[in-house]
């Protein structure tokens, strides 16, 4: 990488004047995949013009996925090699899987398509999850499709788009919603307000989050939505013995629930195929943390989570998903047989707590500015189990146990030791020299344990870095916020100089 | 044999303008020229936000 990459950015837009030049081989690769990635826009684009042209008109999130190029090249900023081909397979993987379902959503759309007999038919065979609640449980299901309904009007726009909640925040904040609460269920309680939801599906199951903002925002997306609703209720402690039968009759009455509401009888083969799937995606998952693990951690950078979280929540059971997860583990192969390390790396650190969707790209820049590599993320590190599909019943206790280690459950739920003691040792299983320890202002639980960490890291003489960010929410800590944290810590603590100047201080307030 | 020459100047052409696109950042130029007037327009949209 050339070492003055900001020098490639218009100032305040951080828009590259020019795409990154990362030697001819890699970057002709990365133009096919930017051709790939817009052949999958324009193809969706066309599928249904007049329809996605009024839900661009319609939906104020929809400009967030115009922006997806640029999204694309900022989690790909500073890669090379198996690296960069690894993160540009998932990426597409997942354009393609997530315009499927905006076409899926938007053709059964109401608000899109009001007194549509066509839509209320589709309606019928839409199964609304909350975005939390993994898509294995409804995968008895085969004729109907289940939508993660907050997945693409929120969680995603959040990301690729670091504006995207600010509106939503705000009308939540106007209506008199307090401001102090994690700012992802603010944005969807702004997303009810504003009444952006896609009006779709037959039934919706929600699930359970002990935080002050998800019991805020719960009734205000219920009136809204206004589906027969199910509430999938997940134990808290989950790693306890004595809650897996509660679990399990809790999966069972939402699957019973989804009988009743789609008329559908649950398919247990179909079920029992999608948890195959998915024992087979966590053993490449497995394949990719091994390698992580080596001197040479091919599999790093923001692209990494996020292609988890949507592997566990979205494409968990889905066969096209597992077969882009053993192309990109074959590339990452590669690579490490061959014992090429074409990035530099100073230190090794374990990234932990949630991370911040308004700076999505932060695993990137802490490698380009600092040397900082993530061979292991919390975020990426959820699910470790595989499910036993030799009965009916030991399958339910294994999906059961899927469910508990989602994403936002497996280390922030199950008391604080669950995050806590996981954190040593995954320094000690990825041999890790530093902790990059996110500290989410707005959320409670885990800040009731921050003193926890620090005292940890002190006691272990592992050198951790706190960066404050407010999750999705770029007006209270912005991305410059978050770098000079890490900046301040480097120069100080660490006494080091950067591998790349330019990239240590940089306008990017109004970069998407 | 003209049909072929012409596709294959057809497909030159096309190549280059994407290299142009792509290497010069122009779709990502031209979605930020989109974003203000979309802006405005979704600003502009009447909301219903009786709950």
């Amino acid at each position: 990488m050339k070492k003055a990459a900001a020098e490639n950015m218009e100032a305040g837009t951080a828009i590259y004047r020019h795409r990154e030049w990362r030697g001819f081989r890699d970057t002709a690769y990365d133009f096919g995949k930017w051709a790939q990635l817009w052949a999958i826009l324009i193809r969706w684009a066309l599928s249904h013009p007049v329809q996605n042209v009024r839900a661009v008109l319609r939906y104020r999130w929809m400009f967030s996925y115009l922006t997806v190029p640029s999204f694309f090249d900022r989690l790909c900023a500073g890669q090379r090699s198996a690296g960069l081909r690894a993160a540009r397979c998932n990426l597409n993987h997942m354009a393609g899987s997530v315009t499927d379902t905006l076409t899926t959503i938007f053709s059964a759309d109401l608000h899109l398509h009001p007194e549509s007999r066509k839509a209320k038919e589709k309606n019928r065979k839409i199964i609304c999850l909350d975005e939390l609640v993994p898509t294995l449980v409804a995968k008895g299901f085969p004729d109907c499709e289940a939508v993660l309904l907050q997945m693409y009007p929120m969680f995603l726009p959040s990301l690729i788009n670091q504006h995207s909640p600010v509106h939503y925040i705000s009308q939540a904040e106007l209506y008199g919603l307090p401001a102090d609460v994690c700012p992802l269920p603010s944005f969807e309680a702004g997303l009810a307000i504003e009444d952006d939801y896609p009006k779709i599906g037959c039934c919706m199951i929600t699930s359970n989050m002990p935080c002050d903002g998800s019991i805020m925002t719960s009734m205000i997306q219920d009136r809204r939505i206004g589906l027969p609703t199910r509430p999938l209720n997940v134990p808290l402690r989950w790693k306890r013995e004595e809650v897996q039968d509660y679990a399990v009759a809790e999966i069972l009455s939402a699957i019973e629930f989804m009988e009743e509401r789609t008329g559908e009888k649950c398919d247990w083969d179909a079920l029992k195929d999608a948890c195959e799937i998915w024992n087979e995606q966590q053993l490449s998952k497995f394949e990719k943390w091994e390698m992580n693990r080596t001197a040479i951690p091919p599999h790093t950078g923001a692209s990494v989570w996020l292609y988890r979280v949507f592997e566990h929540q979205v494409a968990c059971g889905d066969r096209r998903t597992l077969e882009n997860s053993r192309k990109v583990n074959a590339i990452l192969r590669k690579q490490v047989a061959a014992g090429r390390c074409p990035k530099t790396i100073r230190h090794r650190a374990v990234i932990w707590s949630t991370p911040a969707n308004n700076y999505a790209n932060f695993n990137n820049w802490l490698l380009d500015c600092w040397g900082i590599e993530s061979v292991c993320e919390m975020f990426d590190i959820h699910g470790t189990g595989l499910i036993d599909t030799s009965t009916r019943e030991s399958m339910l206790y294994g999906i059961a146990d899927m469910v508990e280690t989602s994403t936002m459950r497996a280390h922030t739920k199950g008391g604080y030791e669950v995050m806590l003691f996981d954190l040593w040792e995954k320094v000690r299983e990825y041999q890790a020299d530093m902790i990059i320890l996110y500290d989410q202002i707005s959320c409670k639980g885990v800040g009731a344990i921050s003193g926890l960490f620090e005292e940890g890291a002190r006691w272990r003489g592992i050198p951790m870095c706190r960066v404050r960010q407010d999750l999705l929410d770029p007006t209270s800590i912005s991305r410059r916020d978050m770098r000079n944290d890490v900046n301040i810590f480097m120069q100080t603590v660490m006494n080091e100089t950067p591998v790349d100047p330019s990239l240590v201080d940089f306008d990017d307030d109004e970069s998407w | 044999m003209k049909i072929l020459k012409a596709s294959l100047a057809v497909m030159i052409f096309l190549f280059l303008m994407a290299a142009a696109i792509y290497w010069f950042n122009l779709d990502t130029r031209l979605v930020k020229a989109l974003e203000k007037p979309l802006m405005r327009h979704y600003d502009n949209l009447p909301r219903d936000h009786r709950l």
